[in-house]
């Protein structure tokens, strides 16, 4: 029973409610962008015109990705793929206005899919916290506030913390990235000797959008302390974001390294939607400085 | 039911994200993953810039010599002279092009090849390299037209797809060098060589 009560309060009881708006409004705008860049070189990156054609596609995918996209039963020409690309568009204004916020997260959770099986050589990291993110979010209470276009307001309840046990999900996605990526660098050797940003700060891809003094990055004890930083952040912040009393400074701190990766890398959307993410952990009494803390429906926060 | 969807998603993803080190869970993992392939929800574990950084400032480069036996040449940017704004709008062309080097993704080297072959002009100019905004645009094929109006279909071609590596040279147990100091080596291989009939 003890168990039973721990695994209830954890899943229904502690939970903010008010995160959920935050989220379904951060994610459409994130993915307003992110299908319009997607929608600019449609036919060169999606349509058979391309370059990549969608019989290639199935044969780099076959090994280890998902088999099904719903563009394998269309024709793949560029009207095609653009329309689909306009449809996409369409479930991400009408989750930005709440219009039956959960079917439309969860058909661009197919068309996220769908996409990125049809050319997985444009997708990292990024695009696959975005489909996690969408899957996830079809399991919260989307349309319950901040709704510009209800379709029915008579239907409307208030939310409680029991609706949005699908934040715990999204929760446990974050910390597992974190948890994920400290591992993998455990395992390379520039990690453990601190020398891994020198090698970052020398590509010239992803790294320069702003602009250093070279003495900065050829400094060696700073590149070993940005270096140990950024691993010790992703190292805790996956266990102390989970305790109350931590949870405020590991999550300041995962914004930290979050701003800090967007002022100086080029990573497209990935900063955003990893702060998105986080924000799931968010519980707005904890952030209250000067009034007494309240409770989410009455519930003691875990 | 609520609470046992949650279980089996959150040790679903538990399980997905397993290191491959830890064999002792590997038939588990297996199982989850490939459940989760299934469903588009894999995710087999996070990277980035791990276990090290990948440094590679090389480029994707291709020859294409047209029936005549001329020869034009297709460079893939310098992302070092590339600014801000444009490395966010191209950002997929970044991945594209590193995810190109990968030996897995050679078919998708053979499909640039027979896209390069198509799009090509005869004609570059004055110069042999191509000047062009990233790749050729599109040329119709079925009558959806995405290029220029005077654009016409391409003779059969051949085209030789290369690799121009750039990787930093560290020596081990030495002090790293400034970058401006650092040796770089330069080295090229081919990647795919095809022969394009229209």
């Amino acid at each position: 029973m003890a168990v039973r009560r721990t695994t209830d309060r954890f899943l229904f009881e502690s939970n903010d409610p008010r995160i959920v708006p935050v989220l379904r409004i951060g994610f459409a705008f994130l993915m307003l962008v992110y299908v319009s860049i997607w929608l600019a070189d449609a036919g060169l990156w999606f349509s058979d015109q391309g370059v990549l054609t969608k019989g290639t596609a199935e044969r780099i995918s076959q090994a280890t990705a998902t088999r099904w996209s719903l563009l394998k039963l269309l024709p793949n020409t560029p009207t095609v793929v653009r329309s689909c690309l306009c449809v996409m568009l369409i479930h991400t204004a009408l989750l930005l206005v709440g219009w039956w916020p959960r079917l439309q997260t969860l058909c661009l959770f197919v068309w996220l899919v769908s996409f990125q099986q049809r050319n997985p050589l444009l997708c990292d990291g990024e695009d696959t916290l975005f489909r996690a993110l969408a899957f996830w979010m079809t399991f919260l209470p989307l349309g319950a506030s901040w709704v510009w276009l209800r379709r029915n307001s008579h239907a409307h309840r208030p939310v409680t913390s029991a609706d949005c046990w699908a934040l715990r999900l999204i929760q446990l996605q974050m910390a597992v990235i974190y948890a994920s990526a400290t591992w993998n660098k455990l395992q390379g050797s520039t990690w453990h000797d601190g020398t891994a940003m020198y090698y970052v700060f020398a590509t010239v891809d992803h790294f320069g959008r702003m602009t250093f003094p070279s003495t900065w990055l050829d400094n060696i004890v700073l590149v070993k302390t940005i270096t140990w930083t950024a691993l010790g952040i992703e190292a805790i912040v996956p266990v102390a974001v989970w305790f109350r009393w931590t949870r405020k400074p590991a999550l300041l701190a995962a914004l930290a390294l979050h701003l800090g990766i967007e002022l100086t890398m080029h990573l497209f959307l990935f900063q955003w939607v990893m702060i998105l993410g986080w924000l799931s952990f968010v519980n707005l009494d904890e952030w209250r400085w000067h009034t007494k803390r309240e409770s989410v429906d009455g519930a003691k926060s875990d | 039911m609520v609470r046992l969807f949650a279980a089996i998603m959150a040790g679903g993803l538990l399980l997905d994200n397993l290191p491959y080190e830890w064999t002792w869970a590997a038939g588990p993992k297996h199982a989850v993953t490939t459940v989760y392939q299934q469903l588009g929800l894999s995710q087999d574990g996070w990277g980035m810039f791990a276990p090290d950084p990948e440094l590679d400032n090389g480029s994707i480069g291709a020859v294409v010599t047209l029936d005549d036996g001329r020869e034009l040449m297709w460079f893939s940017p310098a992302w070092g002279e590339v600014g801000s704004g444009d490395k966010f709008r191209r950002f997929r062309y970044i991945n594209y092009f590193n995810r190109l080097r990968l030996p897995e993704n050679r078919p998708a080297a053979e499909d640039l090849a027979d896209y390069l072959a198509r799009t090509v002009p005869p004609t570059a100019g004055e110069s042999p390299v191509l000047e062009t905004d990233y790749l050729p645009p599109m040329i119709s094929v079925d009558g959806e037209d995405d290029s220029d109006a005077d654009a016409t279909k391409p003779a059969a071609r051949h085209v030789e797809l290369f690799v121009n590596s750039m990787q930093m040279a560290v020596e081990k147990h030495t002090p790293l060098p400034p970058h401006d100091e650092a040796t770089w080596l330069i080295s090229s291989r081919s990647l795919v060589s095809r022969r394009y009939e229209p």
